[in-house]
């Protein structure tokens, strides 16, 4: 078969469809609160958030509770998970949700868009996503 | 056996996470099947509801 240029309208398209969103994508809401104080659940609630980014899946992680201590700009006793959450951006979450009490002041690590949350505004996310899982 | 009854009446997938069965040194035997995030996040996806125990 003799390879030909495609024409302009088809290359086009080809780029818009790479665009596009992924038909099979759901809105996904993690949050991890670490109620159990473990670090195995967050360490697997981090694991299906970079999994379903890496899917192609919406998603929106949320810090709450002893997760939060993930968010600080030191990495405490969770170093290497500190340090995997980093790469977030990489999996298409840009930005991450901290649901902290108002009277709390949180210094954030500065690597991760950091923006706040209420319990009002995770209530309506949940109410707004597909799949909603806590860790 | 329970799980082995569910799957038998549903048809449903019986799948064990990689790391825990790893963890554990579970030898997945049927009718579980050994399964990664992949798995759990594509069958996510196409069920009507996620149900997560931690």
């Amino acid at each position: 078969m003799r390879w030909s240029k495609p024409p302009s309208d088809q290359i086009a398209w080809c780029l818009l469809s790479d665009l596009a969103p992924n038909s099979n994508s759901q809105r996904w809401l993690i949050t991890l609160s670490g109620e159990a104080r473990s670090a195995t659940a967050l360490r697997a609630g981090t694991d299906l958030a970079l999994a379903a980014g890496a899917f192609g899946q919406n998603v929106t992680l949320a810090f709450t509770g002893e997760g939060l201590e993930l968010l600080h700009p030191e990495s405490g006793l969770h170093e290497s998970l500190h340090r995997l959450l980093g790469s977030l951006p990489y999996y298409d979450i840009g930005r991450v949700y901290a649901v902290a009490p108002h009277d709390k002041a949180i210094l954030f690590r500065d690597d991760l868009t950091v923006m706040p949350m209420t319990q009002q505004e995770w209530s309506a996310a949940a109410a707004a996503s597909d799949i909603v899982v806590n860790y | 056996m329970a799980w082995q009854q569910i799957a038998d009446d549903t048809q449903a997938e019986l799948l064990l996470c990689s790391q825990a069965a790893e963890e554990h040194a579970i030898n997945a035997g049927s009718p579980f099947k050994i399964g990664g995030l992949g798995a759990l996040v594509e069958a996510a996806v196409r069920s009507d509801r996620v149900v997560s125990f931690v």
